[in-house]
């Protein structure tokens, strides 16, 4: 028999993951998952008993790299196995996710069929619930630490979304997230953008009926309103 | 004819400290959610009568109650994390790296 792999997401929050993703849970002889709220964990568990976490890959204080090869290899090993595994990430699996394409790639290059399903990203939630487009104006998006260490060039008058704010400077897992370089980030964009403009931290809610956690700031002020799980939306300069 | 000053509007009632009981409470009120007709229910404009229905089935109680009105996200994954025993309804489970 030959192993096979789908790489699904499941959306932020246990309503929205897709029929498709919902599927190919259900149809799975394993199903490897990572979700960090516990009612998707319900959720997937009782579509899929054949189920196991893979949040013991990371190990405190490690660095994060460390535990995404773990997971690759735990995803892999009963695909080789001759099993039809369905390895469930929380949003879209292929949105600043590293493990998923990972484990796509290394499947494929030892001649195993893998396939991606799409999933709702915090960005999809940050454009319902903010009610922003970005088609208007244009969007860029990049994970913290690397807009940090990178510098890429930034058009202010798009808007820009920085990822794992709460965690930038930090490489290593840590289950109290810390934000070394939360500083150096706020001067970065204070180079950019004037000290008034105001940012929005964002969180999407996992919880139907519950409201996302939406706090607009004065950039200068950004530091002090950050919480770990948040994501920045710094909405576009208006043109002169 | 008296003039009376108008009833103080009422405090809406503090949600007490973070208690895996309360957690327990909205986990399975969410799953709940899940099954046939529910979330159609819950997010019909009678959003409050389903919520009402619950705690008069014993799903929730007074303080899980409140905080489906009127919590905060924070405020839930506050409770709901205390059933993980994370701290953290939703654990920071990073899958990107920085570099």
């Amino acid at each position: 028999m030959t192993g096979r792999l789908v790489v699904v997401g499941t959306g932020i929050g246990a309503a929205r993951l897709t029929a498709e993703a919902r599927a190919a849970i259900e149809a799975a002889d394993e199903l490897l998952y990572l979700i960090p709220d516990p009612v998707s964990v319900h959720a997937v568990g009782q579509l899929n008993p054949r189920s196991r976490s893979l949040e013991h890959c990371y190990v405190e204080g490690e660095h994060r790299r460390k535990a995404y090869a773990r997971m690759v290899e735990t995803i892999l090993d009963p695909v080789r196995g001759g099993r039809n595994v369905c390895a469930a990430f929380y949003g879209h699996p292929g949105v600043f996710v590293l493990p998923s394409h990972e484990a796509v790639k290394q499947a494929r290059s030892e001649g195993f069929e893998a396939t991606m399903l799409p999933g709702i990203s915090a960005e999809d939630c940050l454009f319902a619930d903010l009610g922003v487009d970005p088609a208007e104006a244009g969007c860029q998006s990049y994970e913290a630490t690397r807009f940090l260490e990178r510098r890429p060039a930034i058009e202010p008058r798009a808007a820009l979304i920085l990822w794992q704010i709460g965690v930038v400077g930090s490489a290593n897992h840590s289950a109290e997230p810390v934000a070394p370089r939360l500083t150096d980030l706020v001067e970065r964009l204070r180079g950019l953008y004037p000290d008034e403009h105001e940012v929005v931290v964002y969180e999407a809610s996992s919880f139907v009926g519950i409201a996302p956690l939406i706090r607009p700031t004065p950039l200068a002020d950004l530091a002090a309103a950050v919480t770990p799980a948040s994501t920045l939306y710094v909405p576009p300069l208006a043109k002169p | 004819m008296s003039i009376v000053d108008p009833p103080e509007p009422s405090e809406p009632s503090e949600p007490s400290e973070p208690s895996d009981v309360v957690g327990e409470h909205l986990r399975d009120f969410f799953i709940d959610l899940l099954r046939d007709g529910n979330l159609m229910d819950y997010r019909s404009p009678g959003r409050g009568d389903y919520i009402t229905r619950k705690r008069s089935e014993g799903l929730i109680g007074a303080e899980a109650e409140t905080l489906l009105r009127e919590g905060t996200l924070e405020q839930i994954e506050e409770r709901l994390g205390a059933v993980t025993g994370s701290g953290h309804a939703v654990p920071l489970l990073v899958v990107c790296p920085p570099m």
